[in-house]
């Protein structure tokens, strides 16, 4: 038998990647980064015998990781569409470490770049110290949270360089990655401002507007967005409220998912839909919605002298 | 015929707002996201005086005797319906009526003012550039088109038949101060 296995391997300049499962997320329901990491064989050796002779030998390889389309990153698309861009492609990040005798650091790949670092290779199927090769994909949260929902995939492929000759190349094998961003997409409100209504000394309504940025990852980034304050009422009213004399002054809010156009919804128990930004978390630095805060010249005079506070309490969800 | 005229005024107290937000915070990325906004008003002290009209005492001739009062109502608006008083004085420079045809006599006049729109003339008299009583405003600017305060103005006869024979008037000015 050993006498076989010799004439069937032979001498030879051998390097091979053993396959490697797809790496599966699941469905992304929840905040947090993600990844995932399987071990495999990579063999580079001057035999292809999974049992060396005694004249076998290993030798150094190196790997290559390659997208299916070259778009300057590791992605996965919507729907496997890998014609999608923009917010409909998600970034991932693809790690490899040697465990035998890179300690099981990990160093980071690039796309169609062969790894600078050189590892140990192992005989064919790795039987006699098990697999050598680590991969690690990893998904970032804000990667993650600057796509909209739905199911998203990549194929990529792993080559390897090494034998003893260290360009013996192995096209390798490919693997799959597979993601659903869950419909329920994340929201944030953000660049919120204080409301000064200023001093009043009697003439006039009074009408403040403050914008601020709200992101939907859902698709078309839509949002429902509701007002309550510290001093509303069971029947939701609003008041400005001094602390020292317990006076309220009734108030109304009306708003707008826009920063073009003056408030116009009027404000009450029911949420208001609108449309936010979902791609950019902080909505590139600009506005997109507005809030109108309106206290009536009757309500104002209505009152003694002092000074008047609330707290609003914006709550969004996506839609 | 002796005339008296008013003029309103309105006093606003000057102040800063200084507020500090300090409740005031983005929401969270997440399933649904949070966010607070203060608001701050301070409300000064404001009034204002509507409504005058002026006061015409008519003539006195020879017929005539006894002293002679007219009076106006008016509305005083204070926020908050909170406490004012009203600090009289004239062009004239005293409770005076002048002549208006290079004659020297005056005639003297008594101020009343009530906080309501009648009663005025029951009222105690308010001595020249001095503070009356405190009364309370409305809370409505225009005090829901009813007054709510009035002035009596009263001359003696004495004062009258001093006086050379010619039309004598003021103007009256009414200082609002809120308290």
């Amino acid at each position: 038998m050993l006498l076989m296995a010799s004439t069937l391997y032979g001498q030879a300049d051998h390097v091979q990647v053993r396959q490697i499962g797809d790496f599966d997320f699941g469905t992304y329901i929840s905040a947090g980064s993600l990844l995932l990491e399987q071990d495999h064989c990579v063999s580079s050796a001057n035999t292809a015998n999974p049992n060396p002779p005694k004249s076998g030998e290993t030798f150094p390889y190196q790997l290559n990781v390659d997208d299916v389309i070259a778009d300057g990153g590791f992605y996965l698309y919507l729907n496997g569409n890998t014609a999608e861009t923009g917010n409909r492609r998600l970034f991932i990040e693809i790690f490899h470490a040697d465990m035998i005798a890179g300690g099981g650091v990990y160093h980071k790949l690039f796309p169609g770049v062969v790894e600078s670092e050189v590892h140990a290779g192992q005989f064919r199927n790795c039987t006699q110290n098990g697999p050598n090769s680590r991969v690690k994909v990893q998904i970032n949260e804000q990667d993650i949270n600057s796509v909209i929902s739905g199911n998203y995939s990549g194929s990529f492929s792993i080559s390897a360089i090494g034998g003893i000759s260290g360009m013996a190349y192995d096209p390798g094998i490919t693997f799959n990655v597979f993601i659903t961003i869950a419909s329920v997409s994340e929201v944030m409100v953000s660049s919120l401002d204080g409301i000064d209504l200023g001093t009043y000394s009697g003439m006039g309504n009074i009408s403040v507007t403050e914008s601020f940025c709200v992101y939907s990852s859902s698709i078309n980034g839509g949002y429902s967005i509701t007002f309550s304050s510290l001093n509303q009422d069971a029947n939701a009213n609003f008041y400005l409220v001094d602390n020292t004399s317990s006076d309220a002054i009734g108030y109304s809010l009306s708003f707008i998912d826009s920063v073009t156009s003056p408030p116009g919804q009027d404000v009450g128990t029911n949420p208001i839909m609108g449309a936010g930004d979902n791609v950019s978390q902080d909505c590139g630095g600009l506005d997109n919605a507005t809030l109108a805060v309106n206290v009536s010249e009757a309500d104002l005079s209505s009152v003694k002298s002092g000074t008047f506070s609330d707290s609003i309490t914006l709550m969004v969800q996506p839609e | 015929m002796k005339k008296i005229s008013k003029l309103s005024v309105a006093i606003a107290a000057a102040s800063i707002s200084t507020f500090a937000f300090a409740a005031t915070q983005d929401g969270n990325l997440g399933a649904t996201s949070t966010g607070q906004i203060d608001l701050d008003l301070q409300i000064l002290d404001s009034v204002e005086i509507t409504q005058l009209a002026s006061i015409n005492f008519g003539t006195y001739g020879a017929g005539d005797t006894g002293g002679i009062n007219q009076g106006d109502s008016f509305c005083v608006y204070r926020n908050g319906g909170d406490g004012y008083t009203i600090t009289p004085t004239s062009a004239n420079g005293g409770f005076e009526l002048a002549g208006t045809n290079s004659n020297a006599d005056t005639i003297q006049y008594t101020v009343k003012l009530n906080g309501a729109a009648t009663g005025a003339p029951a009222a105690a008299a308010v001595a020249y550039n001095t503070a009356s009583t405190t009364f309370n405003g409305s809370v409505y600017r225009d005090c829901s088109s009813t007054d709510n305060a009035s002035i009596d103005v009263s001359i003696a006869e004495q004062e009258i038949r001093d006086a050379t024979t010619d039309s004598y008037s003021d103007t009256l000015i009414l200082l609002v101060n809120p308290i």
